[in-house]
This record gives C-alpha cells, structure tokens and sequence, in this order.
C-alpha cells in the first residue's frame, strides 16, 4: 500500500512538470524523423567509375555486369578524372579495363584505406567468377541454410530497437538520479526515515514513474512506425526489465554522489559506454567481446527479434529474466547505499 | 567589467573542480577520442567472418585467414550455435565434394556470394582466370569511421557547453542564488557573459584534444575555430534557455534530450541520406556545423565556405534568441 501511494504521488507530480511531456516529445520527434526523413531502405548503390586502357575495349559492358551486385558505372575519360571522381566520391570504387600481354586487364582502384583481406577477396572472388567460364571447373561448395524463411528487417524499422534501448530502456539513467538529487536537496529523502514507510518505497516509486514514462513513448514510437508488425504482448515484459535494469542503473550511480554535477559525468559515460553497442548492431560482422558483453548488445537484438514475424522468444525472454536480475541487484545495492547514507 | 565577468567565471571554475564536472567535461572528449582511436582499426580490418570446425587442415585455415577473420569451434553443433547468433558469421566445413557453407540466412548475398568463389577458387587450383585482375588505390588512408566519427566528436562536444550552463542555472535557482545577481554589482550581461565563458572554453578545449588523438593536427586551425565557435555559441544559448526555463533538474535534463535529437539526426543525416535528400537538414546549425568541419579536416574547405557555413549558424542563433531571449531575461530576474 506504501509502496502503491508513493507510485502514485510521483506519478502526479510528474505529470505536473513538464518532464513526460517533453519525453512524448521526443518520441513524437523521432516517429516524425523516421517516417519522413530515413527512407524506408538507404540507397546502397555505389558508383563505379570505369575507364578503358585500350580502345578495343569498351566498358559499357561493366554497367550491366556489376548492376546486380548495386553498381552504378559512370565513364571516365582518363585516369586523372577517376582520381577526381574518387576525391570526389569517397564512397565509390575505380575500375580500369585493359589489356596485359594476351589477356584482358581488369583493375579495381580502391581508396586507400581498405585492408588486405578485403583487397584479397575482391581479387580473388572476381577471378574466380571469370574462371567459372572455363571448360572443367567445379562448383566445390553447398550450402546449407538453418533458418528456412529469415526475415531481413527495413533500414527504418532497424532503428526502431536503438531507439527503444537507448530512449525507453536507459532513459531512467538520467531522470531517476535527477529525482534522486532534487529529493536530497529538498530534504524528501532524509522525511522518509521518519515516516513508516520504507526507503525501498519510495526508489520503488520512482522506478514506476519512469517506467509508467518509459511505456508510454515505447508504445507510441513503435505503434506509429511498426503498427501491426511489432509483438506489443512480449515487448511489454522486455521494456519492463530493461527499464527497470536502466532505471536501477542509475540509481546505483546515483548512490556514489552527492548531488547532479558530481555524477552527470559518470552518468555521460555509462551512456556513452552502452551506447557502442549500436556499432555491432549495425555492423554485424564488428562484434568484439568488450561489446557483446555490453547490457545494450543483447537489450538491441532482444528488441530486434520482436519486430520479426517469428521472434526468437526463449532469446527474448533470457533478456527478461537476465535484466531483471540485474536490476534486482542493482536496485537492493542502491537501496542499502542510500539508507546507510541516511543515517550516516 | 571584465574582473566581474571573470569573478563568476571563477566561481563555476572552483565550484565545478570540486564537483569533478569541468575536469570530466575536459577529460570526456579526450576518453572518447581514445576510444574511437582504439575502434577504428577493429572496424576497418572487419570484412566477413568465418567458423571452422577443430580439427580443420590448417594449410585451409591459414588460407582463410587471408581473407576473411577465422574461429574455431568444437563441434557441429557449436558451430550451428555460433552461427545462430546475433552476428554474421558463415561456417565452413570440409566435405569429400568440396565444401559445405553454412548460414543462418539473413546475412548478405555478397558475404556468401564471396564466400562461395573463394572456396571454389581453392577447390580448382588448376583452373586460372581468363583475365588478370589486380587491385590498386589512390592513397586515400583515412577510413571513414575516423574521419566521421572525429566530425561527429567535434559537433558533440560543443552540447556539452551548453548542459553545463543549463544545470549550473538550475542549481543556482534551487538555491535561490540566481536571484541574488538582482542586487549584485553585476549587470545581468556580466552575469550571463560570466556564466558563458566556462561553458564556451571547456569544449574548444575538449575539440584540441579529440583533433590531436585522432591525427588531424594539420588542419586550418583559424577555419577550425570559427566553426566551432559558431556551433558553440547556439548550444550556449539553448543551455541557458533551458536552465532558465527548468524549474528543477529533471526538466532540464528532459530538455537537454530535445537537444541532442537534432544534433543526432544532423550528423547521421549527414553520412547516411543521398545528396538529394540533404536539403532537410538545412536548417540545423549542427549540420552545417557538420559538413564544414568534415571539409576542414579534409583539407578541403574554403574561406567562403566556412564563413557561409558560421552565417548560417549565427543567423539560426539570432532567430533563437529572439525567441528565447525575452524568456531568458525574465528568468534571470
């Protein structure tokens, strides 16, 4: 009962500040950048800039040779404008054709910055696709594929789960320290010592309040950009743990400080810290061990698996269980932390 | 004048030493920098990932290495394991016809496609290509995590300027010391100047630091500066907006979040969206902030560039303060 009109006071005064307006705000914000701004997929076309050596040979046949594998050849007329074009276009690759001895040249022109496997592979692979041609080579490889049907979600949809983690899962970071200091500062915490109910109740309180926020802009954000796509009946648990992991988060480091400017800069590099999971999220294939064992490199793929028609539930419910673990024991740190400061 | 503005300069100087806030705000862009000095190779030496099974020949292993980043597992059914998580990973097991490939199934049709020629290469030693192929580059070393990452850094950096100010403003007026300046010998314009410096300097001097660690120490220091200091001037104003308007620290920390979206999506909107599609963030400050600093630490940037670029951000900043400066003199009174 103590524990359910301490929730609900918080809950009143914030609705009161503007503070869960301006996070539906934010949420509003990024539903509007999404939908409007990111297309549904990047473009990931790249521009060939191609020229010939030797005017027997014309590289109009590049254009239909590489536009399956999404490039684009553009003509150049000499080597100095293929420099140019590739200053210009970092993003974008060189081919010069030509003719060395008695066979054809092909010759790929790089950046620079491009390490040696993927200039190994790329020569590698290209020859091997010309020598497929000739009379006695043998496909050596099968394939086996263990998922049947996989699902490749869309650019915008791929960044509907960094937004959740970060925004929904570790927005309690900052506020729940914030409430925390403000509290201590008005002596609120110190009245509770006095009071029957329990310290407990009242970190217990907040964690509510800025789960009940948490809720509200997960919700809305996804509703607004997956619709019907997303599994809202397992994303409820899965924002709970994760913005009770967050929200206990910061109260732990909460618990070292004695007022806001103290602990903004650890509060900063925790962010800063979880936030280079998005680096593998994105780029699968940069998955150092230092990241994976981030909280935020599982909370993004857990969160990824519900916008898939077939989510991998068991992976999706270890992260339930796995966060709220650890904000049972980050909150049961923080709670004895700040008692013992009460009565120190 | 100036001895009053330095007085309240001073006085957050102290008073954020001993909070650790003004040694971490110079600290943090230097850690970060490191940080991405030491991510930056993992990132580029990153092409596709291989598992094999133990026991492999290892003359196929050693092959493999020069392509592609190889690991080892125990058994088949560790390898299933390995491929089934979240990153994208192929295996590789040797058959008596050759080789069998493994997926998962989302990953890319080039990684396979790959994948599938290289084996197949290894698999026909005796079968040379009809054309030579050769691979070459234009000498162009920076890799683009580096360079974008340090824009990135830079255009990031000068936020921190303006939190600073937004919560010093917020901890002032809960000790109902802002109040005070009414009757100091301290016009409101040295007060906010005062107020301004710390929150001006701590970033510039963080921006040294972060254009050092990431190798860029060749750049157009002047250019450099003028943007830099035009960016940090509207994130000055925004701070002092919110640490006026907030009437406790959870206001302004809801606000600040306000702060970073736009700065968030000017830079990603900056790398990620066509050329075409640029226009929408042409009224960000950020953005110009962005690709203007990319041109300086290129070495491609221009007098008339730059100055265009701090034009447009001062201008952005006019028309905030006159929204906000009406707002602001109030609070301060």
């Amino acid at each position: 009962m103590k524990l359910w009109y301490s929730f609900l006071k918080d809950l009143r005064l914030s609705f009161k500040s503007y503070y869960i307006y301006l996070e539906l705000l934010i949420a509003l914000l990024f539903v509007a950048v999404v939908m409007f701004v990111v297309p549904e997929n990047l473009e990931r076309t790249m521009t060939a800039y191609a020229r010939s050596d030797d005017p027997r040979i014309s590289v109009a046949w590049l254009d239909e040779a590489l536009r399956e594998d999404g490039l684009v050849v553009k003509p150049v007329a000499s080597d100095d404008e293929l420099r140019a074009s590739l200053e210009r276009d970092r993003s974008g690759i060189g081919i010069r054709v030509g003719v060395s001895g008695d066979k054809p040249r092909i010759e790929f022109v790089l950046q620079g910055y491009e390490n040696e496997r993927l200039r190994n592979m790329l020569r590698t692979s290209v020859e091997t696709s010309f020598a497929r041609a000739m009379p006695g080579f043998r496909d050596s490889t099968t394939v086996t594929t263990l998922e049947a049907d996989p699902e490749i979600l869309s650019d915008r949809m791929t960044m509907l789960p960094l937004f959740l983690a970060m925004n929904a899962g570790f927005m309690g970071l900052f506020i729940v320290a914030a409430y925390i200091f403000l509290d201590k500062a008005e002596g609120t915490i110190k009245a509770f010592a006095v009071t029957p109910a329990k310290v407990w109740h009242y970190l217990a309180g907040k964690l509510g309040v800025i789960m009940v926020t948490g809720f509200l802009t997960a919700f809305i954000s996804t509703a607004l950009v997956a619709g019907n796509k997303a599994h809202y009946l397992h994303l409820a648990p899965l924002l709970a743990a994760t913005n009770a992991f967050g929200t206990a988060l910061g109260l732990f480091i909460a618990s070292f400080f004695d007022d806001m400017t103290s602990a903004l800069g650890w509060l900063f590099t925790s962010i800063i810290v979880l936030g280079m999971a998005g680096v593998s999220y994105y780029m699968p294939a940069f998955s150092p061990l230092a990241i994976r064992l981030l909280p935020s490199y599982p909370m993004l793929f857990a969160f990824r698996e519900l916008f898939l028609r077939s989510p991998n539930l068991g992976y999706v419910y270890a992260n339930v269980g796995g966060f709220t673990a650890g904000a049972v024991l980050l909150f049961l740190l923080a709670e004895r932390r700040i008692r013992r400061s009460l009565t120190a | 004048m100036l001895k009053r503005i330095l007085a309240v300069t001073y006085r957050d100087l102290v008073s954020g030493i001993r909070q650790f806030m003004v040694p971490f705000i110079l600290a943090m862009p230097f850690v970060i920098a490191l940080v991405l000095r030491a991510l930056v190779p993992g990132v580029g030496s990153t092409s596709v990932r291989v598992a094999v099974l133990e026991g492999s020949d290892p003359a196929l292993v050693a092959w493999l290495e020069g392509y592609a980043a190889v690991e080892t597992v125990r058994d088949r059914v560790a390898l299933e394991a390995r491929i089934l998580k979240t990153d994208d990973v192929f295996g590789v097991v040797e058959t008596s016809g050759g080789y069998e490939v493994v997926r998962q199934g989302s990953e890319s049709a080039d990684g396979l496609a790959s994948i599938r020629l290289l084996l197949d290469a290894r698999a026909n030693p005796g079968i040379s290509a009809p054309v030579e192929v050769a691979v070459d580059d234009i000498g162009w070393r920076m890799s683009p995590l580096k360079l974008e990452g340090t824009v990135f850094l830079l255009v990031f950096c000068t936020v921190f300027g303006g939190m600073l100010i937004a919560l010093a403003l917020v901890e002032e007026k809960m000790s109902n010391t802002l109040s005070a300046v009414n009757v100091a010998p301290l016009s409101k314009a040295e007060f906010v100047v005062g107020k301004s410096i710390l929150g001006f300097l701590s970033p510039l001097l963080g921006s040294v630091g972060v254009v050092l660690i990431m190798g860029f120490g060749g750049l157009d220091v002047g250019m450099a500066a003028v943007t830099l200091c035009s960016v940090a001037l509207i994130s000055i104003l925004i701070g002092f907006g919110i640490g006026v308007v907030a009437s406790e620290p959870i206001q302004a920390i809801a606000s600040m979040k306000t702060m970073f979206l736009p700065v968030f999506a000017s830079v990603f909107g900056g790398i990620f969206l066509a050329q075409k599609w640029q226009w929408v963030l042409y009224w960000s400050p950020h953005y110009w902030a962005y690709r203007t600093m990319k041109a300086v630490l290129l070495g491609e940037a221009t007098w008339p560039d730059v100055l265009l670029s701090a034009g447009i951000i001062l201008a952005v900043t006019a028309i905030v303060f006159l929204i906000l400066g009406k707002r602001i003199r109030r609070g301060l009174r």
